[in-house]
């Protein structure tokens, strides 16, 4: 078997280098977020052109959308606090929330389509080729980890906890279940990435550097279609 | 008499809830033995392996190839001595096992080509290839253990270390894991609770209780003597009962 059947990527966006894909996602969400409240013609191009990417790397924005959606309660929390402060007319309020919605909306979107093409090792070799610090790297890398360890032990208590419940659910009775879980489950994710720890302290992890079997090296086409994305984002600001 | 590989010196250890795990070991291996280290539960035995590759450090000395584990020379004691954990969920962590067979072998910086060769080489001698691109999270508890042997067997080290290897293992995959320890050449400190497996492949036996070591001798003398190890929550093992048995039938 060869190196590149094991590292399969099978579309332009997996196959990008992960800096230039860092570097569009800042450069896309600075000229989203400058956008002014009156832009809803570049917003509609910004949408497009994320909708043009998903499209070429066969990626499908409605999942990207759908899982968007999930921190939409985030941004009506956000919006009250929008129109409960400020000395703004109510429509200027209005219309506030809705660029800041709009914007966040779009950010939360690529940052989706990047994750979905971009495997989180590579991700991590880019921070450090980027010259982020490697103890930042570091704690990105196990905050990853611990996300899905957390989720994990969250899956297995819950498990537990059905297999044990009988009738009807009272609400009371559960806020009191699941407040005696919380911790449990703080508990115990921490003595198992504590474990996983010790497991890779013992293979020679040195607690510095993340080391990846791959080699980031950019080739002209990253270049190309970096510069490529970049122009039609200047464009879209002068355009529209 | 075979060479020293491994020396562990008045080695005591204490958690920071101040629960004492280990109280003055004191033990050695020899090159080419499998020692088993048995005892109830909350006897330190987990406790005194992660000591042998220094993921646990404590008062006492604890030498590997005659040198001390200490922090300059971890990294060199970790490429001799592989620390098979007991739950193969905690050794596995990586993306896909591919790379959870690869990790020691990136941390050791070795080249792209070497490392896949290894990989794939140690994949098919446990009868885990095709498998490389799977997520551990979907392997059979089975699977997963041997996995976890891939992990440290990669980096061929000179001392196996394994910690409840059998445990929760079907009696074929059991008997299977059985089979391949006994092919592996290099010294192995084996844990467990399971002391059939122990009179099968162990060539010397340390009892252990309460962070203490009890006693040491060879399988027989230790896996015999029901007092001893019922006076410390073991049973003496059904291959050794009727090992017995059969020595007293007259035939």
């Amino acid at each position: 078997m060869s190196q590149a059947k094991l590292n399969v990527r099978t579309n332009f966006l997996r196959k990008l280098d992960p800096r230039v894909k860092i570097f569009l996602f800042v450069a896309f969400s600075l000229t989203a977020a400058v956008t002014p409240v009156s832009g809803e013609r570049r917003f509609a191009a910004y949408f497009l052109f994320l909708l043009a990417i998903a499209a070429l790397s066969r990626q499908s924005l409605a999942r990207s959308i759908k899982q968007t959606a999930l921190l939409f309660p985030f941004l009506l929390g956000l919006g009250l606090t929008i129109f409960l402060f400020g000395r703004e007319t109510p429509a200027q309020k209005l219309n506030l929330f809705l660029t800041l919605g709009i914007k966040t909306f779009l950010i939360l979107l690529a940052l989706q389509l990047f994750f979905l093409t971009t495997e989180f090792y590579r991700f991590l070799k880019a921070l450090e080729s980027l010259r982020v610090p490697s103890l930042a790297v570091a704690i990105v890398s196990f905050a990853h980890r611990y996300v899905f360890l957390f989720r994990e032990e969250v899956d297995r208590l819950m498990k537990a906890k059905k297999s044990r419940t009988f009738g009807r659910k009272k609400i009371r009775r559960e806020i009191t279940i699941v407040s005696h879980l919380v911790p449990a489950i703080a508990t115990r994710s921490l003595e198992r990435s504590e474990r996983i720890y010790a497991a890779m302290l013992s293979r020679g992890y040195d607690r510095k550097t993340i080391r990846t079997l791959d080699v980031l090296k950019l080739r002209k086409e990253d270049i190309l279609v970096g510069c490529l994305a970049i122009f039609l984002l200047v464009v879209i600001m002068i355009v529209f | 008499m075979r060479d020293k590989v491994l020396e562990v010196k008045e080695l005591s250890f204490t958690y920071p809830d101040q629960t004492c795990a280990l109280r003055g070991v004191s033990f050695a291996v020899h090159r080419g033995e499998t020692l088993a280290i048995i005892g109830p539960n909350g006897a330190g035995k987990s406790t005194l392996l992660l000591h042998l590759n220094g993921v646990l450090r404590g008062p006492g000395r604890v030498e590997v190839l005659s040198e001390s584990v200490l922090r300059k020379s971890l990294r060199q004691i970790r490429s001799k001595v592989g620390l098979v954990f007991h739950d193969p969920d905690d050794q596995l962590f990586m993306p896909t096992i591919f790379d959870d067979v690869a990790f020691g072998l990136v941390q050791q910086e070795r080249p792209a080509d070497e490392i896949l060769e290894r990989v794939m080489r140690i994949l098919r001698a446990l009868g885990l290839e095709g498998l490389e691109r799977r997520s551990a999270a979907h392997l059979s508890l089975g699977e997963k253990k041997k996995t976890a042997l891939a992990t440290v067997l990669v980096l061929e080290p000179e001392i196996l270390v394994l910690d409840e290897p059998a445990s929760g293992l079907d009696p074929g995959t059991r008997r299977t894991l059985i089979g391949l320890l006994k092919k592996f050449s290099m010294t192995k400190i084996i844990a467990s609770h399971d002391l059939d497996l122990v009179a099968e492949i162990a060539s010397r036996v340390i009892l252990m209780d309460a962070g203490q070591l009890i006693a040491e001798g060879n399988p027989e003398a230790i896996l015999g003597n029901q007092d001893l190890l019922e006076g410390h929550r073991l049973e003496v093992p059904l291959s050794v009962v009727l090992r017995k048995a059969l020595k007293n039938i007259p035939l």
